[in-house]
Formats: C-alpha cells, structure tokens, sequence
C-alpha cells in the first residue's frame, strides 16, 4: 500500500470534491428535516458499501475493469475516494424522503441518479482519478447506476416502511 | 466442483437468514451485513493483493465462487450469528455461537483450498481464525454503538 504514487491534479481534485460534498452533508443534517441518526448512518454506510463493493469487484481483480488514481493497487488517497460515496448515499436518502418519493416519481429520481452518476464518472475520468481500462466504456455504468439505485430505492421503500426516516425534532 | 460447494453454502446461508426468526432490527441487520462486507472486502483485498500473502485463482468460475464467499457467505454468517446472539443466555453461549460460526466460514475456506480457489502463500488456517474472531468482535461492538444511536436520538427529540 502506498499513500500515493504522485500527488498531484488528481488527488487534489478528489480532495475538493470530498471537502465540498462533506460541507453539503454537515449543513444538511443541521436542518430540521435532517434523517434520524441511524438512517443517517445506514445511508452513510450504503454509499460506502456500494462504492467499496463494485470498484473491488468489477474495478479490481480478475476483471479490472478500471483503476483508481494513479495505481491498481491500494493508496490512501483510494480511502478518501470511497470516503466520497459516503455523503451521496445520505443525499439518495435525504432527498428521496424529502421529495416524497412515490410510485409516480421513483423512475424519475431513480433516472436522475443513474445519469447523474455516469455524469460525475465522466468528471472523476476526465480529472484523472479513475482511467478505464479492457475496453470498458463510462457508458457501461449506467445500467450498472440503474440497477444500484433501483435496488436502494427498493430498500428505501422497505425501510420507510418499518422506521421513521426523519429525526422528527 | 469447488464452485458447486461454495455457491450451496451461499444459497444455504441465505435461506437461513430469510427463514429464520430474526432477533435484530431490519436496519441493524442491514448494518451488520454491510459493516462485515466493507471489512471483509478491504481485509481479503490487503491480504490477497497488497501483500501477496495468498492468491485467487483466475479461472473464471473459482474466481466467482471466491467473490460469492466474499460478499454473500461471509457477511449473512456474521449477520445470522449477531441475530443468535440477541437469545444466548450467557456469554459462553455466546463464544459457543461464535465458534460455530468461524467453523462453517473456515469449512468454507477449506474447501477453497482443497478445490484450488485459493492458495495460501504467507497466510494460513490460524491466522484466518484470528481473523474471523476478531471480525465478529469488532461488527458486534459496532452494533451495539449503532444501537445506541436510536436511544440517544429518542433521548434528544
């Protein structure tokens, strides 16, 4: 494991990127619509998981099918990358209750995000933080997005429908 | 044929964990099930790739069978064990369960040697039991903080 290969455009770029969504998390759950400590930390924890999940599956490994930074194997600066799904997986869930997400709307809140995230892959790319590799196109995320979120979106259902999302002070 | 076994034990979990009496929360078992995948991913990919202490194969349906294990058998393990634990009258049943549960995760690993899915180099048996031990301890003692977080935000409403 290395802290990083070459600090540089990339890793500052990933730490601007981690600095601001974090700033939107913190102000976020200071509103009084902010999600109950528990669902927070679940959402938190999601974001993470899934994140961690695909990129040692699909990004690393047999197929790897792209890297992260500068290297295949594990830096530090890769921690700070996954630390960034985190604040997005609060954000699914915090809008998703806010908005009051229902059948009618599910396929839209799920569309967005889908080609909201092919989107900001397209950025993290073209910063340099993740390079494709083995013929893999960004395109080939967006059913991979839509699967994701359709599945969280699911289990955003279930859940609402054994715990109260919202803090409720 | 090591595929076949290690994709039962997967199916076999699952439905243990669908059918059985549940004694955490929906959310707490979806924490401690995403808790003992975020450890166990990093811990198999430092082990593996970083230090090179063992190897997957990669021959396309071992390799798959070492990612089921690693992302379905492992983490709905620990999470059966956790909900058993909610009934255990003492803290000897408690160590009794757990023994039970790092035992089927260490036939499972076993039988990924014995079919060639792995290949330990540096790393061997004991230190694997060390490890489940220790995931066991570390994703139990993030519960019962994650339970307490429901307590406090009732407290501070």
């Amino acid at each position: 494991m290395k802290l990083w290969e070459d600090f540089g455009g990339n890793e500052l770029f990933l730490l601007l990127t981690a600095a601001a969504a974090y700033l939107v998390y913190f102000l976020l759950i200071r509103r009084p619509d902010k999600l109950a400590k528990q669902i927070r930390i679940l959402s938190l924890l999601w974001g993470m998981s899934i994140g961690i999940l695909y990129d040692f599956t699909i990004g690393g490994g047999r197929t790897d099918f792209y890297k992260i930074n500068d290297l295949n194997n594990y830096e530090v600066t890769d921690v700070l990358y996954y630390l960034l799904f985190a604040p997005f997986g609060y954000f699914f869930f915090y809008f998703y209750e806010k908005m009051k997400i229902g059948k009618k709307t599910f396929i839209i809140y799920v569309l967005v995000w889908a080609l909201s995230g092919v989107f900001f892959q397209w950025v993290l790319t073209a910063a340099g933080i993740i390079t494709l590799q083995k013929e893999y196109r960004i395109a080939h995320s967006f059913p991979i997005f839509l699967l994701t979120q359709t599945l969280t979106g699911v289990y955003i259902q279930v859940l609402k429908s054994k715990e109260q999302l919202s803090a409720g002070e | 044929m090591g595929f076949v076994l290690i994709v039962f034990l997967a199916w076999l979990m699952l439905m243990l964990f669908t059918s059985m009496n549940k004694n955490l929360t929906f959310i707490e078992n979806t924490f401690v099930y995403l808790v003992a995948l975020v450890i166990n991913i990093n811990f198999t990919w430092i082990v593996y790739e970083e230090l090179n202490m063992a190897k997957i194969s990669q021959q396309i349906l071992d390799n798959s069978a070492f990612l089921i294990h690693r992302s379905i058998t492992l983490p709905l393990t620990v999470a059966i064990t956790l909900n058993l634990f909610r009934t255990a009258p003492s803290f000897g049943s408690k160590i009794f369960k757990t023994i039970l549960s790092v035992l089927f995760l260490v036939l499972a690993v076993v039988i990924a040697l014995y079919f060639d899915i792995v290949d330990y180099r540096k790393w061997n048996i004991g230190y694997e039991i060390i490890y489940l031990f220790l995931l066991h301890l570390v994703v139990q003692s993030l519960l019962k903080y994650f339970g307490q977080l429901k307590t406090k935000g009732v407290n501070e409403a």
